[in-house]
């Protein structure tokens, strides 16, 4: 019976065409690795955009429910707690008029009240965002540092190599609320008996220092427990800049605000 | 000919890895380097003086088969199979040096544990794109651990391949074998040495980034 022979050759032939199939198979496959990778990588990308665009609209729109808040609180301490005390202040000195010899407690009180009516005046103001649009950051910051002072327990300095910063009213009010934050929380538990402000133009950057002598603390532990400092991040972040808190050399902290010039 | 085209490839991309040697980081890609300079030593100074470049051969695979199972052990250092791809790779270089001092002998070529290691070496190169093909983002066509896997496994596949003819009788003992051989050889050379080239010189460019299964 014959026997079906296969030729050399032919089998030859087959192990070559099964290695340039494998070559151009292997080519494909590279090609088409990198090309779906990269439509991968684009995916990621836009959807990680889409990502940051949503935060930083949550952000916004946190900080303006929270400047809302703030505007409400400074109308009620101005039109109502502010007229109370006023009216206090004024019955005060009816009373005081119609006495022949005023007593040293009302006097300390008419005093008192008159004070109480200027700090909640400026405390009004402060968190008043349209009175932030009249004004700029340094005035602001300016009537910060004398209402701080006012206290005499803690001295603040302030300063500037501007009079006048080039920004925008929207982010000088989110500067604002970030070094008030700083200083509040300096104040509150570092006690320093002095704080300094430096405002400074940097190359391209814009650069905000809020130094204390106060006592130092452990930024890591804070950040975690504080929704004041991941504020002031989320603020520093929406300008476009960079925060950080660094422990100065002798005691205290420096808190930096770094904003690139090109965001205002 | 197709020897001096081949010695020339190998060459070149010497040349290249030595060019890339302070980049590339980590360390073990330089062992590529090192196993390109034995190559090329192998290959120009002692395969043309021995009578039987079996044995030089045979010894050679001793030297690349441990080297690039470690590259790869390295490339999956994170993998949660390390142990699994530890043993795999023991029992690979094991069955090397008994199929070259035991069974084949040192005067023939160990075909067996050498096809062995080309599918050992195939399946840790696919797993590793395999996982760089899942990661959320990376760019691999800058990633030289990229281009060298891909190396191995167009070099390895056509190895592989030509292994199975010298297993096949009816083409090896005809006059076309040496043929059939030298073109799936020179199309394997020419495939793995361009790739590689191509990784050595993303070595260059790219950061050091450890890469693992994840």
């Amino acid at each position: 019976m014959h026997q079906l022979q296969i030729p050399a050759n032919f089998i030859s032939i087959v192990v070559i065409v099964a290695a340039l199939m494998i070559v151009a198979l292997a080519i494909f496959l590279i090609i088409f690795f990198v090309l779906s990778r990269n439509k991968q990588n684009k995916l990621f990308m836009e959807k990680m955009t889409m990502q940051q665009d949503f935060q930083k609209q949550l952000l916004q729109s946190q900080i303006e429910t929270q400047e809302y808040s703030f505007n409400q609180i400074s109308q009620e301490l101005h039109d109502n707690i502010g007229q109370l005390l006023s009216s206090t202040k004024l019955l005060l000195g009816i009373t005081a008029m119609e006495l022949k010899e005023v007593p040293d407690p009302l006097k300390t009180a008419e005093q008192t009240i008159a004070k109480a009516i200027v700090d909640l005046r400026s405390l009004s103001k402060s968190l008043n965002k349209e009175w932030l649009h009249q004004f700029n950051l340094i005035e602001n910051l300016e009537a910060e540092k004398d209402r701080i002072n006012a206290a005499r327990n803690i001295q603040v300095q302030l300063i500037s190599q501007y009079e006048k910063l080039p920004l925008e009213p929207e982010a000088q009010v989110m500067l604002f609320r970030v070094v008030q934050e700083a200083l509040q929380n300096s104040i509150k538990h570092a006690f320093p008996k002095n704080i300094i402000i430096q405002i400074k133009n940097t190359d391209a950057h814009f650069k905000l220092s809020i130094e204390d002598d106060g006592r130092g603390f452990n930024i890591e532990s804070a950040k975690k427990e504080s929704l004041g400092l991941r504020n002031m991040e989320h603020r520093t972040q929406l300008l476009g800049g960079t925060i950080e808190w660094k422990p100065n050399i002798e005691k205290g902290t420096t808190v930096i605000i770094s904003i690139p010039t090109k965001e205002m | 000919m197709i020897s001096i085209l081949e010695k020339s490839i190998e060459f070149i991309t010497l040349l290249i890895g030595v060019i890339s040697w302070d980049s590339c980081k980590p360390f073990y890609l330089r062992l590529i380097i090192f196993l390109l300079a034995v190559t090329c030593i192998n290959e120009i100074v002692i395969v043309p003086n021995l009578s039987n470049s079996n044995i030089a051969y045979n010894f050679f695979s001793l030297v690349d088969v441990p080297i690039w199972l470690y590259i790869f052990l390295k490339m999956h250092f994170a993998s949660k199979k390390k142990i699994i791809l530890n043993i795999i790779s023991l029992v690979v270089f094991m069955y090397s040096i008994i199929d070259v001092f035991f069974i084949t002998g040192i005067s023939f070529l160990h075909i067996n544990s050498l096809m062995f290691y080309d599918m050992i070496i195939l399946l840790f190169a696919g797993s590793f794109l395999y996982i760089l093909l899942k990661r959320e983002y990376h760019s691999v066509a800058s990633d030289p651990l990229f281009w060298i896997s891909s190396a191995c496994i167009g070099y390895h596949s056509l190895l592989f391949l030509n292994f199975i003819t010298l297993k096949l009788p009816r083409v090896y003992w005809t006059p076309y074998a040496y043929n059939v051989w030298d073109t799936v050889d020179l199309s394997a050379n020419i495939f793995y040495y361009l790739l590689l080239s191509i990784g050595l010189i993303k070595c260059i460019n790219y950061k050091s980034q450890q890469i693992s299964f994840q």
